[in-house]
């Protein structure tokens, strides 16, 4: 008994070790999540690869992280509920500011990167249409791909002026496609379509699209954010942090960054982020 | 100003990719290899000049067949090899015949194989004329369908489609009924709009409408105006547009008394087989 205690313990004892160091060997795994509002084809069916390109690419530049896939959706209960479950604990999102405004609390997210869509530094919407409307279009109806988040547009995109009558909101995938209604007078077409700096730019190239005249402008307001959910990077946050800020610094980054459409993720103005929360929190 | 209309079959497989625009897993350009210098290669006699003049027989005569453009496609592979078969004419004509296998092979590695050595040929052809509106419309067609087969290539082949087909749309120059407005158009039916890519319901029923107009007995064209006309019924809950393109597709695809072009049986069949597709999934 003695002799078989003498070997079972340094036994037990080597068991013990190799598991606690493979535990320390196997890489934490960390979930990320897609959210991308307005945008039809942001599923995983679509998306789905472009987002495996970018976690290969985290875990091939974090030693002893394995980030994963959890799906990529463009409705916003379907990205919380991908946040919620349990099951599949979410590390990381890409989320709209909109849902990151709105379930900061119940998540527990925190900002730790902007997408820079277009090279661009923050986002500003603008009203365009037939006429130049500058002030607030009350009462107008007004086409927009982002009408699965109303608190968004009307808390931030375009903040009504008390007493006056809301705009309606008209959702349209494609809002080229809402302005050239405008442009060829058709039936029911908006007054206004409301529009990204990245896709005014489209508009100024184009023939027809670029007759419509500018009106109002959004304050500049946050893009895309990258959220941390529930500390759940724990010390692996700053080498996050790091690697998409600098996601342009080489070539295979370069091109991550080409199809998630933002060259590179840096920490999001602190300023525009309090800015938008006192909107939400004003209700 | 030269209007050319090839009694070939159109290629507009191109669509396909047009989903899969949004997250491409890599960006790739398309290839823009030509055919070697081969100069100094000795024909041993036989004179490579017939042998493509027999590689464009084989393609044109009809009915056509797997088989026979299959063997269209490498008598052109052993004529171009000589720099001496190396005329404009050739080498689109060369295209034309790998666009077709790219198009109706049943093989997607076939497909891929004919797709990126049709592209060599049309780059070529395009070296010795750059504003070659046959070698412009093919080398679009078969970015396109590289784009299909490999997504990695889908940006660079939206691209190249827009920018090959407008020149010639600009230039009102025809190739294979409508060619130019007809891949453009069902590229815009397909696509995201801006600013993720250049879709546009509008437009592309418009250069559908064209490509209606330039070729207005070509079954191919009613069958991609059959799909904007479903999707406009239902964009702009209009049921009188669904109504429209099933009689247009009973009438020239699927009815008795629609037939294929002559010598074009082949085409036809998948042409009624997608038109089949299209009503099924508009029920």
């Amino acid at each position: 008994m003695t002799h078989l205690f003498r070997v079972i313990s340094p036994a037990i004892c080597l068991a013990l070790l190799l598991g606690a160091a493979s535990a320390q060997d196997k890489p934490k795994e960390f979930g990320l999540v897609v959210y991308k509002l307005g945008e039809r084809y942001a599923t995983d069916d679509k998306a789905g690869a472009t987002l495996d390109g970018f976690t290969d690419y985290l875990d091939k530049r974090m030693p002893g992280s394995d980030f994963t896939r959890i799906g990529v959706r463009n409705k916003p209960e379907d990205a919380l509920s991908l946040l919620k479950d349990d099951k599949k604990p979410v590390a990381v999102a890409i989320v709209s500011p909109g849902f990151y405004f709105k379930h900061k609390a119940d998540l527990k997210l925190t900002a730790l990167a902007e997408a820079t869509r277009g090279g661009k530094d923050g986002e500003q919407y603008t009203l365009v249409g037939a006429t130049e409307m500058k002030e607030y279009p009350a009462g107008k109806k007004v086409a927009t791909s982002m009408s699965a988040d109303l608190d968004w547009l009307n808390k931030a995109v375009l903040r009504a002026p008390a007493g006056v009558k809301p705009v309606e909101w008209v959702q349209y995938d494609n809002l080229s496609d809402a302005a050239y209604e405008i442009i060829d007078e058709e039936d029911g077409a908006p007054d206004f379509v409301l529009v990204d700096s990245v896709t005014l730019d489209v508009f100024a190239k184009d023939d027809d699209l670029k007759t419509l005249k500018k009106g109002l402008q959004s304050e500049r307001l946050p893009q895309d954010l990258v959220v941390e959910v529930d500390g759940r990077l724990g010390d692996k946050r700053e080498e996050f942090k790091k690697l998409i800020g600098a996601l342009d610094d080489n070539e295979e980054g370069k091109k991550v960054g080409e199809n998630l459409q933002s060259p590179k993720f840096p920490a999001p103005d602190p300023k525009r982020l309090e800015k938008v929360q006192q909107w939400y929190d004003a209700g | 100003m030269v209007r050319r209309r090839l009694a070939i079959s159109a290629i507009t497989a191109v669509a396909a990719l047009a989903a899969l625009l949004v997250f491409p897993a890599a960006c790739k350009q398309v290839p823009e290899e030509v055919l070697h210098n081969n100069a100094n290669k000795e024909s041993n006699g036989a004179d490579p000049v017939p042998l493509a003049q027999d590689a464009e027989a084989a393609f044109e005569q009809t009915p056509r067949t797997l088989e026979r453009v299959r063997i269209s496609s490498s008598m052109f592979a052993r004529a171009l090899e000589f720099e001496k078969a190396r005329s404009y004419d050739a080498l689109w004509k060369a295209a034309r015949t790998d666009a077709w296998l790219a198009g109706y092979s049943p093989d997607n590695v076939e497909r891929e194989r004919h797709a990126r050595s049709g592209l060599v040929y049309a780059n070529t052809a395009l070296k010795l004329q750059p504003q070659g509106a046959e070698a412009l419309f093919y080398h679009a067609v078969l970015a396109g369908f590289l784009g299909d087969l490999d997504h990695d290539y889908g940006l660079d082949a939206v691209s190249k489609i827009e920018t090959n087909t407008k020149l010639l749309i600009e230039r009102d120059q025809d190739v294979a009924h409508g060619g130019p407005w007809r891949v453009l158009g069902v590229l815009q039916l397909r696509a995201p709009g801006p600013p993720v890519s250049i879709g546009s319901l509008r437009n592309g029923k418009k250069n559908l409408e064209k490509a209606l107009e330039k070729a207005p007995l070509w079954p191919e064209n009613h069958l991609y105006m059959a799909e904007a006309e479903f999707l406009w019924a239902k964009d702009k809950d209009k049921p009188e547009f669904a109504q429209q393109a099933r009689e247009r597709l009973d009438k020239w695809l699927l009815g008795q008394q629609a037939a294929a072009p002559a010598g074009h049986e082949f085409e036809f069949a998948d042409w009624q087989k997608k038109a089949r597709g299209l009503l099924e999934a508009n029920k």
